[in-house]
């Protein structure tokens, strides 16, 4: 069964995908205030929930389980470390969707605002994770290093998430999560949206998983190099 | 707990006052640094006075990363970490006693902050007395995020800017914004709170970690 998600999570993550381009643009009507830039916000809130809520939260539940004693391993980290490279590329692609939209609408790419300026820095934060997990040989120290600082780094999520309250900001406010209920999207085009939440949840599974693949078979591989160096040093000193 | 956190804090004091480091080498680079700060800005009273929460904020969270490099930097020459490690004391008082120390070294190159921009910025007396606290919280919420960055970049101080200025971001906001609210008037409490909060945040996460990350 467990094979058979993972074996299926890259065509589904591609047809999803596939249906959310052809929903978007063709099948749903063009926004009555917006027109067809409207287009662009079935790719951008989802973006934005990867990039902030789920690769984001993935690496956080696998670097505390890290530094967890009784739940340390290599595969945390490894997971930790995939979904921080995700997150990163995701946050870029959030703010690049961002500011072409924002261009158009706002007159600049870019201002000032709460989200936007909150997004950059936790966008920032992710670099500095990798930068720390470049700058660490060992991998214990590593690993540790960088699961410490991806939690510090959680603390600043919900200064991301509550800065449109927090600040006063130009962000276009919820559209389905509303004060009051009162969802602001109907028919093809709140399908759209929810399908490209599905879609990019999809993408994100895959990429992980395909990254922490890599991350396995490149230990394996520098293991396997390290037992042959070894066995030849061994047949060296034998000779 | 807090008898450790003062031993610690102590000896970070003590190397300091030593070397003297922060007082003859920090501290006029901070003044020269807002001197610089107040050049770029020109004479108009008015743009200095308006732009000197802003300029004040800034200066104080780079001279900020040069302390908190310098504080681990100090103990790293002295060998003391590695005693530190080798006695086995508890994560969260070395944490505590660390806050304390980069707080008071801060303190420190602060007031020689302030001093000067109240004199080129024509910023009154009254002013800096009123935003005292938000200041003194401002540090401490640098403090408690700056020990346990100093100590997730040891041996790699080129990191420290890379992965503190993000975390100190939102201090220069709250900071800035509650000196402004201090000298032309608007809400503060808010701002305030927003520095509480990071303050209590990382200290309870250092608590908990800072063990962890200086066991390696």
């Amino acid at each position: 069964m467990q094979r058979l998600i993972s074996r299926s999570l890259g065509p589904l993550a591609l047809a999803t995908s596939v249906a959310t381009i052809v929903m978007g643009l063709w099948v749903t009507p063009p926004d009555v205030v917006q027109g067809d830039l409207a287009r662009l916000l079935y790719i951008h809130p989802a973006l934005a929930w990867v990039a902030l809520y789920l690769s984001f939260g993935t690496a956080t539940v696998a670097s505390a389980l890290y530094l967890w004693p009784r739940t340390r391993s290599m595969t945390a980290d490894r997971i930790a470390e995939a979904a921080v490279e995700v997150s990163t590329l995701f946050i870029a692609l959030t703010l690049i969707t961002g500011s072409i939209w924002g261009r158009p609408t706002w007159g600049v790419w870019w201002v000032w605002d709460a989200r936007l300026t909150s997004t950059a820095v936790l966008g920032v934060f992710m670099l500095g994770i990798l930068a720390l997990r470049r700058a660490n040989d060992d991998p214990a120290v590593r690993a540790k290093r960088s699961a410490v600082l991806a939690l510090l780094t959680a603390l600043n999520v919900p200064i991301v998430h509550f800065s449109v309250l927090w600040w006063k900001t130009l962000h276009q406010g919820a559209t389905v999560f509303t004060d009051n209920r009162d969802i602001k999207i109907h028919g093809s085009m709140a399908w759209t949206l929810l399908l490209s939440f599905i879609a990019l949840s999809l993408v994100f599974s895959w990429m992980v998983r395909t990254r922490y693949r890599i991350a396995t078979e490149s230990q394996s591989q520098r293991d396997r190099a390290l037992d042959d160096a070894v066995a030849q040093r061994r047949q060296e000193g034998a000779q | 707990m807090i008898r450790l956190a003062l031993l610690i804090a102590r000896k970070d004091l003590r190397i300091e006052w030593r070397s003297r480091v922060l007082v003859w080498q920090v501290a006029p680079f901070s003044v020269m640094a807002l001197v610089v700060a107040g050049l770029a800005v020109g004479p108009d009273v008015a743009m200095g006075r308006r732009l000197a929460p802003g300029l004040l904020y800034l200066v104080t969270t780079f001279v900020a990363l040069q302390v908190i490099a310098r504080s681990h930097a100090a103990e790293s020459s002295a060998g003391t970490a590695t005693s530190v490690i080798t006695l086995g004391l508890d994560g969260g008082a070395v944490y505590l006693g660390k806050v304390i120390a980069l707080f008071t070294h801060l303190v420190i190159v602060t007031s020689a902050l302030l001093v000067t921009g109240s004199v080129l910025f024509h910023i009154h007396i009254r002013e800096v007395l009123v935003a005292t606290p938000t200041l003194a919280l401002s540090l401490a919420a640098i403090a408690s995020s700056g020990v346990l960055y100093g100590a997730l970049t040891k041996g790699s101080g080129s990191l420290l800017p890379v992965i503190a200025l993000p975390a100190l971001a939102p201090v220069l906001i709250a900071g800035e914004r509650s000196l402004t609210a201090v000298i032309h008037g608007g809400p503060m409490a808010r701002w305030v709170t927003l520095l509480g909060v990071m303050t209590v945040a990382y200290g309870a996460v250092g608590v908990l970690l800072y063990g962890a990350v200086e066991e390696n």
